[in-house]
């Protein structure tokens, strides 16, 4: 406190240290009676396509030099990581999963092509949470809950060249890719208007905090939808100019129309993990 | 009644003193207030799985109540049916009127987020830790913040040479 503070002391209206409305008085009962006859849970948002089973594209860059190499791990929780570095030859990879416990698959696919689908049943609604989208970067990682993968589901990331990724969840036996020169589901294929981008140091802090880091003039803020009980995963929304400084950032990405502009990935509320990265 | 509804009304019932001083602190008008107590409180039965617990969930609240109020400065209040109850409540707090005085003005003069940094320091009685909690900010950013409004709201004063006539 100071000598401006006590002036503003004296402007309040209730006055400081004092309580306002009573708890127990009638106004406050029916606003409670009125509230909770409600059912607290807000409608299910829509998740992001990386939840939806669809196909989900999201941008990534490979480095395609070096000798075949990836790593997978599994943490204590049942988490199961992989990371690529390249697509030389994963041909492993898929006996290394199962070793975990995890029915995955990873394609590479050269520029141009996609695999033939269906490569089995797809399965539309897996289980929110169940794996995150990789980040543009040199290592390409994958994350993949295995207590959600349910029994003969296997998961399967297709990575094209051109720095897309496709994820879907097939029910039973799955083929291997047959390349075909055009998108599957009839050329449907969803693909994100805009890729990952790389930008250290600005998850899970304050758009205040992130933005004096921030290299770039042009930055732009997406409001990310996330699903009761923030299972991973997110939904895009609307894009704005600007939001408060205490609105939270989780991530970032470039829209391929608008590359000089790096948009943020935002929510207004503080959350308890990263809805981008799953971490 | 669930386990969260009870958690809500034990929330409710120790927050609500505080959060209708908090509105009537900031809204010249006892309906604007009762809104803002209403539109605060469903939110957070809305979002209860993230209510906080303790004298953290007074933060959290404080926090949510500032949005709600910021969006009726900005006009963006949805109608809502009133409480007659509510509205009474709330009245009763405004039944003394403040003496509008000049430094009533020059404080109003002040950018929202200096008003509101003052307000919770002054009438809420928040330190710079709770107020960090409320605004999501750092508290060394509150602790800069602070200054910067202070001495805004110092310099209006000086200008209006209001300082003086209080100095002993």
């Amino acid at each position: 406190m100071n000598d401006t503070d006590d002036l503003i002391v004296s402007l309040a209206r209730v006055e400081p240290g004092r309580p306002g409305a009573d708890a127990s008085g009638a106004g406050a009962r029916t606003l409670l009676a009125q509230i909770t006859a409600r059912k607290p849970a807000g409608k299910l948002r829509r998740l992001g396509l990386a939840l939806a089973g669809a196909t989900a594209v999201a941008g990534v860059a490979l480095l395609q030099t070096g000798s075949p190499s990836y790593a997978v791990t599994k943490d204590a929780d049942g988490v199961v990581w992989i990371k690529i570095h390249d697509f030389g030859d994963v041909s492993g990879l898929r006996a290394d999963l199962a070793g975990l416990g995890v029915s995955a698959m990873v394609d590479g696919v050269p520029a141009g092509h996609w695999c033939r689908e269906p490569r089995g049943e797809t399965v539309l609604d897996p289980a929110p949470g169940l794996y995150s989208l990789p980040q543009d970067g040199p290592v390409f990682t994958m994350r993949i809950d295995g207590k959600l993968l349910k029994p003969a589901q296997t998961i399967v990331f297709t990575v094209g060249a051109g720095g897309s990724v496709s994820t879907l969840v097939y029910r039973g036996p799955v083929a291997a890719c047959e390349l075909v020169p055009r998108p599957p589901f009839g050329g449907e294929a969803i693909e994100e208007p805009f890729r990952f981008a790389d930008v250290p140091g600005i998850e899970g802090r304050t758009v205040g905090e992130a933005l004096p880091g921030l290299p770039e003039e042009a930055v732009e803020f997406m409001v990310i939808d996330i699903p009761p009980g923030n299972p991973g995963g997110w939904g895009t929304g609307p894009i704005r100019k600007e939001v408060d400084h205490d609105w939270h950032v989780w991530g970032a990405v470039r829209f391929h129309d608008d590359p000089g502009t790096l948009v943020l990935l935002v929510t207004e509320e503080a959350l308890d993990r990263n809805p981008v990265t799953g971490g | 009644m669930d386990e969260r509804q009870a958690r809500f009304e034990q929330v409710y019932h120790e927050t609500y003193g505080h959060l209708s001083a908090y509105a009537a602190r900031r809204c010249a008008d006892p309906h604007d207030a009762a809104d803002v107590v209403a539109e605060t409180y469903e939110i957070a039965w809305r979002k209860i799985a993230r209510l906080p617990s303790g004298h953290e969930a007074l933060l959290w609240l404080y926090g949510i109540a500032r949005r709600v109020v910021a969006g009726h400065r900005r006009g963006e209040a949805r109608r809502r049916s009133r409480l007659a109850e509510l509205d009474a409540d709330l009245a009763a707090l405004y039944a003394d009127p403040v003496e509008l005085t000049a430094i009533h003005e020059i404080f109003a003069t002040l950018r929202a987020d200096d008003r509101e940094l003052l307000g919770l320091i002054a009438w809420e009685g928040l330190s710079h830790e709770e107020i960090a909690a409320v605004l999501g900010i750092s508290r060394n950013a509150v602790r800069i913040r602070l200054h910067r409004a202070r001495r805004r709201f110092s310099d209006l004063l000086d200008k209006a040479a209001l300082r003086a006539e209080r100095s002993p």
